[in-house]
């Protein structure tokens, strides 16, 4: 969570905690949504920030990457040493996010819910026209749009050893699932060889590479997330759909999280003044 | 009633306020950063062309006991290194480096000239050390112009070309390449 926001929210809900236990339950639900919009708002002008980065730094050469926040693109090359399988299709790739759903057709509220979620991630290289970088993505925030479902039971049923450590790390079990759920939807996001991707991260200091043995000066050098730069970017859209998504991410969140700051506002300053005058 | 709607209009117009201080913070922290970024664009072209402009003695050294009859390009180039070593501001430093790339690629021709010169390892390291530098040297003003041009369009644009103004900042030029340099070398063989 950023500075600005945290601030915010301190000042909001600090002095409102005690207000919220005078007058009980009935003034909590509004002033939560109050301190949810005030948080979408806030955050939205963050995206912002991420949106005028994006646009304002030129797409880098791999073969000439300086140090500091860089901005590339190419395709991904799995490394031999750091290969990890995605836990439901079983494919090679350097980082996959997973879901499992159940559908609950218990009462009213059918709906697909999400039983566990996970990711996991591990070095790879990114390559272009003129070279290759290693890419270390811990702490990167990831948009790839690219995924994979399936609704076949047996995958819970008779799981994979992969899936297996997933069900009983969430001390769950095929026959436990099947009590409240009538279907299943395994879904994997993950990045493999060949994927196309667009990095903005700081490009640093390889701590895997000895000197003296990078290749051509490249391989010297890692794309990390920064340690005074924290923004770490990393999608498998080409940047001008990047830059869309923001767009109607900070919008959406502007609409949504300011009306919500301005209706419950308005309800808490009502209550307050009501209890005041009473 | 009055009252409600007094301060629904409160509360929008804080938002309002809020939200354009941030947006304008923004802008404003933003220009800076382009502003740097050239700077640091440029700083790591000067990186680059300290590397080549000190492997040119070396470079010199290996190819003047072959090329007897070049000493004009060899000359240039040298003349061309002290031109780049004494300059202070960036455009002559850009001036002497085109001078410097256009006796290179002129120099690399030429030696195609002498077969033992070719053969010589110590020649094919450096020839391929400084076509190296070369190639990133072409990134990085590539990378320059690129930031260049972002930086001048953004303070032409409103509504950020008010706080340009107000820091006093004016276009950039961006990193040219002379008409000379971009002809192919004339090689006689």
């Amino acid at each position: 969570m950023k500075k600005l926001t945290k601030i915010i929210l301190g000042i909001v809900l600090i002095p409102v905690f005690p207000i919220v236990v005078l007058w009980g339950v009935g003034f909590v639900v509004p002033l939560f949504f109050f301190a949810v919009g005030l948080f979408m708002f806030f955050g939205c002008l963050e995206w912002f920030k991420v949106k005028r980065i994006i646009e304002n730094t030129p797409t880098s050469k791999i073969r000439s990457l300086a140090m500091g926040i860089v901005e590339i693109a190419g395709s991904v090359i799995l490394s031999k040493n750091n290969l990890i399988k995605s836990p439901f299709f079983q494919t090679s790739c350097a980082y996959y996010k997973y879901w499992i759903e159940g559908y609950d057709n218990r009462g009213k509220n059918r709906a697909w819910r999400i039983i566990a979620m996970g990711e996991h991630h591990t070095l790879f290289f990114l390559k272009d026209e003129t070279g290759m970088v290693t890419v270390d993505p811990k702490g990167a925030i990831f948009n790839i749009e690219k995924y994979e479902v399936s609704t076949d039971s047996q995958l819970l049923q008779n799981p994979s050893p992969s899936v297996k450590s997933i069900l009983d790390e969430k001390k769950l079990s095929y026959a436990l699932l099947t009590d409240r759920y009538s279907q299943f939807r395994c879904t994997e996001q993950r990045i493999a060889t060949g994927d196309k991707l667009y990095i903005l991260g700081s490009a640093g200091k390889n701590p895997f590479v000895k000197q003296g043995e990078a290749q051509e000066n490249v391989q010297g050098i890692m794309m990390q997330q920064g340690k005074n730069e924290k923004l770490y970017y990393i999608s498998d859209s080409p940047e001008k759909k990047i830059l869309q998504d923001i767009k109607r991410r900070l919008w959406t969140g502007l609409i949504i999280g300011g009306s919500l700051t301005v209706g419950l506002g308005y309800l808490i300053i009502r209550y307050v003044m009501f209890w005041l005058t009473r | 009633m009055a009252l409600g709607i007094a301060l629904v209009i409160g509360l929008i117009v804080l938002l309002f306020v809020i939200g354009f201080v941030v947006y304008f913070v923004s802008i404003y922290n933003s220009l800076i950063r382009l502003k740097n970024d050239i700077k640091k664009a440029w700083a790591n072209i000067d990186v680059m062309l300290k590397q080549r402009t000190d492997e040119l003695p070396k470079l010199i050294a290996s190819v003047k006991g072959y090329m007897k009859h070049e000493k004009g390009t060899l000359e240039e180039l040298t003349k061309a290194r002290t031109a780049f070593l004494s300059a202070t501001t960036m455009a002559a430093k850009a001036k002497a480096d085109n001078v410097i790339s256009g006796a290179l690629k002129t120099l690399f021709a030429v030696a195609e000239n002498y077969p033992n010169l070719k053969a010589n390892e110590n020649f094919i390291q450096l020839q391929g050390r400084i076509s190296g530098l070369e190639n990133e040297l072409a990134d990085r003003r590539e990378f320059y112009n690129d930031s260049v041009n972002t930086y001048n369009i953004r303070i032409q644009s409103i509504p950020d070309v008010i706080f340009a103004r107000m820091l006093g900042y004016v276009q950039e030029e961006m990193f040219k390449v002379t008409e000379a340099e971009k002809q192919d070398v004339k090689v006689e063989f």
